[in-house]
């Protein structure tokens, strides 16, 4: 398959997949808590920050046009999606049951995927002209 | 103080939150009425699920059900992406590689992870082989987490593709 990946891309792609292989190895042995879950939905947190950051930067500095509201289509998605998952995790496991906020998060977060689809048929509609 | 007033808060506060910082972002980038009414209706079934809620016309099951809702549309938007790159050469295409590549490993994910949990709850069934959930909450989670650090990664791409 032809694609424009460049080496390093696999290799940080390969890096990540063998830490959470060496990582999950590890929990098993030292059975580590359930916390540990709300821990690595922190690093899905900030890299859904970091992402919304560089959509702006990407966005403000050049990259306008259909490109540009594409990609900030995908940026809403991944950035409501992982800026609620700790709290919305949290309320679950805290027994927070409130069930019209849970039924609007459920809702939104699922929208949120829509968003990143609508985004995506942007991206391709737009690049078809 | 009702101690369970706190993860409500927070849970409130991150409702709040996301859907400020993506606005914001769709609005700098000068997002089209069309854009904003597919975020309106996202909030409008928000809250009309939120008022069946609010009555009890949807109770507890469906809460859980609807934790399924977001693996409808992942599928399409990989596809969606998968079929862009051929639009875009080089740098562009690159950044949409990785993102769609992101975005792969968590809607593969989403399914088995969601039945797992559901499972550790005596409802769904799935296999553990063997393995202690220990490994289960780093599996699923790492990966995810992996997912959307990769997708952080092409949109830095995406910047750096024009700030040359």
């Amino acid at each position: 398959m032809d694609t424009n990946l460049k080496r390093k891309d696999i290799y940080y792609l390969v890096a990540g997949l063998l830490a959470v292989a060496l990582l999950a190895s590890a929990s098993y042995v030292l059975k580590l808590p359930q916390l540990t879950e709300t821990l690595l939905d922190g690093f899905s947190t900030v890299a859904g920050l970091t992402a919304a950051y560089f959509v702006y930067r990407g966005t403000t500095e050049s990259l306008g046009g259909e490109i540009g509201k594409a990609t900030a289509m995908l940026g809403f998605g991944i950035v409501y999606y992982t800026i609620t998952l700790i709290p919305h995790v949290i309320g679950h496991l805290s027994g927070f049951r409130f069930l019209p906020v849970y039924f609007f998060q459920h809702t939104l977060a699922a929208w949120s995927f829509v968003m990143v689809t609508y985004g995506s048929y942007r991206f391709w509609r737009g690049g078809k002209e | 103080m009702n101690l369970l007033t706190v993860p409500a808060v927070i849970l409130y506060a991150s409702i709040l939150a996301g859907l400020g910082i993506g606005s914001y972002l769709m609005y700098r980038a000068g997002n089209e009425r069309e854009d904003w009414i597919i975020l309106g209706t996202g909030v409008l079934l928000g809250l009309i699920a939120a008022v069946l809620g609010f009555t009890g016309t949807l109770g507890l099951k469906a809460e859980k059900m609807m934790g399924y809702l977001p693996a409808i549309p992942i599928p399409f938007a990989v596809t969606f992406l998968y079929l862009t790159r051929k639009h875009y050469g080089g740098k562009i295409s690159r950044y949409v590689e990785i993102i769609s590549i992101g975005l792969a490993i968590n809607s593969l994910l989403y399914i088995p992870h969601l039945f797992w949990h559901f499972s550790r709850h005596k409802i769904g069934h799935l296999p553990s082989w063997g393995l202690n959930p220990s490994f289960w909450y780093v599996f699923y989670h790492g990966l995810s987490a992996v997912g959307f650090i990769y997708i952080a990664y092409g949109f830095y791409l995406f910047w750096t593709s024009i700030a040359e």
